[in-house]
Order: C-alpha cells, then structure tokens, then sequence
C-alpha cells in the first residue's frame, strides 16, 4: 500500500489498494504496515506491523508515554504515519461503523451538556428520525446502567458514570469497531468492573472488535485475544499467547513480572475481575 | 419616553440594526469560543484588526488609503488573526509549549504594540488608528447591516442544521474524525467564520462592543441552560435584549450605547451567578 493511499483523510472511503494487507477474503479492518507514527518530526512508534481482523478484542499495553494513544489516533484517521503505510477497511470507516472512547473530553467543563446531548452526539453522521434516535438512546443508557440519569448534567455524574456515558456515546451507532483509551483509569473497582463488563458483552454477544488501551494487565488477561506491547518506540504485536510472555512484559514494565498468561497473572491484590488477577498495574516484583 | 425611543429608530436604523444583528452574530460564535476556551480571541483578533491597518498604511501611505479598502485589510488581517489562533488552540500538539490562551495573548500583544509602533512617526495614521479602536456604530451603513444579516442568518441556519456535528467537534476532535468529520475544513471554516465576524465588528462597532457581545452572552446563558445546543438560542436571545435595552437608556440618558451595553452584560453575569446559586440552593 502506498504512503499517498494510507494518507488519504480522516475515515474517508479510500478504495482498497491492491496490495492492501489481507486484501481478499481475510482483509483486516485496520493495519499498519512498517509505519512511524509521531507529532511532526517527533517519532513516538517505528516500524510498527500490526493487523486488526474483525471479532477480535486487542489490548494496547504500556506505561504511560509509550505511544498508545498515538497509535489509537493512527487507526482513527486523526494522525497519518509519518513513514509506512496505514490500510483502513473502507466500507467500514465510510458507514461510520468506528466509535471511540478517549481518555478524556476536549469539553469545557463550564459548558452544560446533559447526558441525552452528549450521547446523541455519538450520532453524527448516522441517519435517524427522532423515534429511532430516541430507541436507541433508551437502549444504550439502559446496556450502560444510565437510564435515570438522561437529564443530569454530565459534568455532575462520577467518574464511573463518565467513563459509561462515553461508552454509551460509542454505542449508540452501533459500531463495529470500538476503540477505548484507558476507559477504566481513576475508577474505583465497581466502577471499572461495570464498563468491562459491558464491553465484554460487547465483544461476546454482538461479536464487536475491541481496541483497548490499559495499563492493566488482569485485564489483558481476562479479555484479550491479541496484545499489543509498547516499549522504547517499538509495537510487538500479535496474539496475546504468543507476545504476552513473562520476558516480553518484563521488558514492556521495566521490573520483573510474573505471569502466566494462560493460566491467570499472579499479580498480587487478588481483587481483579478474574481469579488472582490485580485490578490496578501492581506487578509483582522480583519474580 | 419609549416612544420618542421607537420614533429614533427613523433616523438611526442603520446603527440601531448593526448593533442588534452584530450582537446576535457574536453571541452565537461566542458558543464555539467558550467551548473551545478561546475566549480572549476576540480582543486578540480586535488587535490584530488594528495591526493589518497599521501596516498597511506604514506601507501605502494614510493620506491614498480609501476606507473601502482599509476595512478590507482590517477583516483580512482579523481573519488571518483569527484562522492561526483558533487553528493553533484546536490542533494542540503533543509536547507543544504554547497553549492557545498564550498563543492569543501573543497575538494581542503583538497587535496593539505593533499598531501603535508601525504608525508612531505618521500622527495622521495614529489619528485614524485611534478612531479605529474607539469607533461607534455611528457611522453603520445600510451595507453593513446587509453583510452582518447574512452572516447571522447563515451561521443560525448553519447551527439549526449540524448542531450535533458541531458539539462534537468541539467536544472531541477525535471521535470526531473517527466518525468521518473533516476536522480540518471544519476547523478552518469555524476560524474564518469567527474573524469575518469579529473584523467586521470591530471596524463597524468597536472593539469592547465585540468583545462584549462575543464573551458575556453565553457567560449569562450557561447559568439557566441545561444542554450546549439551548446555549446557541440563549446567548443571542440575551445579547438581543440586552441590547435592546441598552439602546433605550443610551438614548434617555444620552450615553455611549457600546459601553453601557457591556456593562449591562456584566451585570446581568453577575444576577445570573447569584441566582443560580440560589437555586442550586433551593434544589438540594
């Protein structure tokens, strides 16, 4: 794929290049190809390969500054690769069947921005009359446990309930592909838990492919297909039990790591969404 | 005494229409300001309004400079202002050691020093530079208040329509582009936008009237609004009537109108807060 197809803007439906990467029938949804990702002539990522096929659910690994979120702009046609080539399922970014939990809102807080306004915004570009738009609005507040909350102010919910009501803007357009940005970072464990658990139901019952970004390993544990670890600029990439292995997230964390990635992660706090698994980034050391 | 008010709109429609429609304009894009915490743009683009006369007369000479043409350096050079702040605040780059808010104070600065500096040897162009930065809606013509409707009735339609797509742009660029959005030409036209508005407005009603107008209407409205998109029916709703009575007591007590309407803005800021504490208070 060439640099001038991969820079084409953002989610516009550029036809599949010939060489796309899996063109045929096992075409990724997202890829890059020997890509540098960065800001300007900042480097963040090198040479990084990496595909994403439907169904599958992908943890984004790494300590903070490592170019996670960098390559999750990548994927969303925010940024394009300063070398290498990205490839992007054209039929499926042009239907808009993309959403996107960041991290945090661009939003002046002062602004008032009632949960039914902020989850309709997840709506842009998708056709619907006022009784479908509110249909789905119903159903997404009531997967993500806000129904009582449509006329609260958003900056009023907790950070839990934040972190649900973006996941319900993702939701409402019924997308395919769903990439989250540490959904879970500053929530107590109840809260956490709640949006794993629908995103797991997510993946499970509606076969939505998930991107997600975390520090926390329990969590790749418990949920990922595939990891992506991040370290010193480089992405190995692939499936979680052949890259997520004791030397490669030692190298990833910087301190030794116990883990079995088949058999749970003996990573201390035992209070993790899976048995013996930790749900904060506490690693065991010394292993 | 209203209605010897009502008979001078006869004789001063022009500028009593520029004052109304320019205040409903700068409302409506000081929603888009507020939400992208660019609120200071509109003294920077002010001054910089000021800057793109300054230099255009050091270089063609005041006493050969047609007015038609200095109000069209001064928008270009608002707009120019405007595009590289906005642009700038809403591309805010990783390890970047500017934010926007400073990026505007460098550009106000630069236009009020750099204004006064160009002209400091020509006293003529000092004159004209200092009717530029006090100037009242006076002198408003009808095509003025032509240009300042069309700008309000298409960037009210334009609201009307993508209201949706338009918080979410200011919301989060990058679901945003996720979703399809253009964020560039959307970026772009939202920052040529606001410095066409505001360099019409600073040479038609001054610069504290803009500035006024653009910032404190959304200021009154998010205290009795519950959602972004009411925000862009309330701010001009409360520029207009504030405006309309600030007309009425300019003209009874024979005062500048620009100044007595921004102080009417503040103090209706201040009843707001007030009354919204009072009923958080009543609420809980």
């Amino acid at each position: 794929m060439s640099d001038s197809a991969s820079s084409s803007a953002p989610a516009a439906a550029a036809a599949p290049a010939p060489d796309a990467p899996g063109h045929g029938s096992d075409r990724p949804l997202f890829a890059l190809r020997q890509a540098s990702l960065g800001y300007g002539r900042h480097i963040v990522l090198r040479d990084v390969d990496l595909e994403v096929h439907a169904g599958e659910f992908w943890c984004l690994l790494g300590p903070n500054g490592e170019g996670k979120t960098t390559l999750i702009k990548t994927l969303l046609g925010a940024l394009r690769p300063r070398r290498g080539a990205a490839y992007r399922d054209p039929e499926m970014f042009r239907r808009g069947r993309v959403s996107y939990v960041p991290q945090r809102l661009e939003l002046n807080p002062v602004l008032p921005t009632s949960v039914r306004e902020f989850v309709l915004s997840g709506l842009v570009g998708v056709k619907a009359d006022a009784t479908r738009r509110r249909g789905r609005l119903e159903r997404v507040l009531s997967l993500v446990g806000l129904t009582g909350s449509v006329s609260r102010n958003y900056w009023t919910l907790s950070g839990g309930q934040r972190q649900r009501a973006m996941v319900a803007r993702a939701l409402i357009r019924d997308p395919r592909l769903l990439v989250i940005d540490e959904p879970t970072a500053g929530l107590d464990f109840a809260a956490a838990r709640a949006v794993l658990d629908v995103l797991e139901d997510l993946h499970k019952t509606y076969g939505v492919t998930i991107v997600f970004v975390t520090h926390e390993l329990a969590t790749a544990q418990r949920y990922a297909s595939h990891v992506a670890l991040f370290r010193g600029g480089v992405v190995t990439a692939g499936a979680k039990a052949q890259v997520a292995t004791d030397q490669a997230l030692e190298r990833t964390f910087g301190v030794p790591v116990s883990v079995s990635m088949g058999q749970g992660l003996g990573l201390g706090l035992g209070q993790g969404p899976g048995p013996g698994l930790a749900s904060g980034t506490e690693l065991e050391a010394g292993a | 005494m209203i209605s010897d008010f009502i008979a001078s709109w006869d004789l001063f429609f022009e500028p009593y229409a520029l004052t109304l429609l320019s205040a409903a304009l700068l409302s409506l894009i000081g929603v888009v300001t507020a939400a992208r915490r660019q609120v200071f743009i509109a003294a920077a683009v002010a001054q910089a309004s000021t800057l793109g006369y300054a230099l255009f007369t050091l270089l063609i000479g005041v006493g050969t400079l047609p007015a038609a043409i200095r109000d069209v350096v001064c928008v270009a050079a608002a707009v120019l202002a405007a595009v590289l702040t906005m642009l700038y605040g809403s591309s805010r780059r990783e390890g970047a050691r500017l934010d926007a808010d400073e990026l505007t104070a460098a550009v106000f600065l630069l236009g009020g020093a750099g204004s006064v500096l160009a002209l400091a040897r020509a006293p003529a162009g000092m004159e004209q530079l200092r009717r530029l930065q006090a100037s009242s809606v006076i002198g408003a013509t009808t095509l003025d208040v032509v240009l300042f409707a069309v700008l309000l009735v298409a960037a009210a339609v334009f609201v009307i329509l993508r209201h949706r797509a338009l918080v979410l742009v200011l919301s989060d660029p990058v679901m945003a582009a996720a979703v399809g959005m253009r964020l560039r030409v959307w970026n772009i036209a939202l920052a040529v936008t606001c410095g066409l508005a505001l360099g019409l407005a600073v040479i038609s009603t001054g610069a504290l009237y803009a500035f006024a107008t653009l910032a404190l209407p959304v200021m009154v409205a998010k205290h009795f609004c519950g959602q972004v998109r009411d925000l862009f029916w309330a701010a001009p709703l409360v520029a207009v009537a504030t405006v309309l009575v600030g007309l009425f007591l300019a003209y009874v007590w024979d005062l500048p109108p620009g100044q007595l309407i921004a102080t009417l803005l503040c103090a209706w800021l201040g009843l707001a807060v007030v009354a919204r504490r009072v009923w958080d208070a009543l609420a809980s």
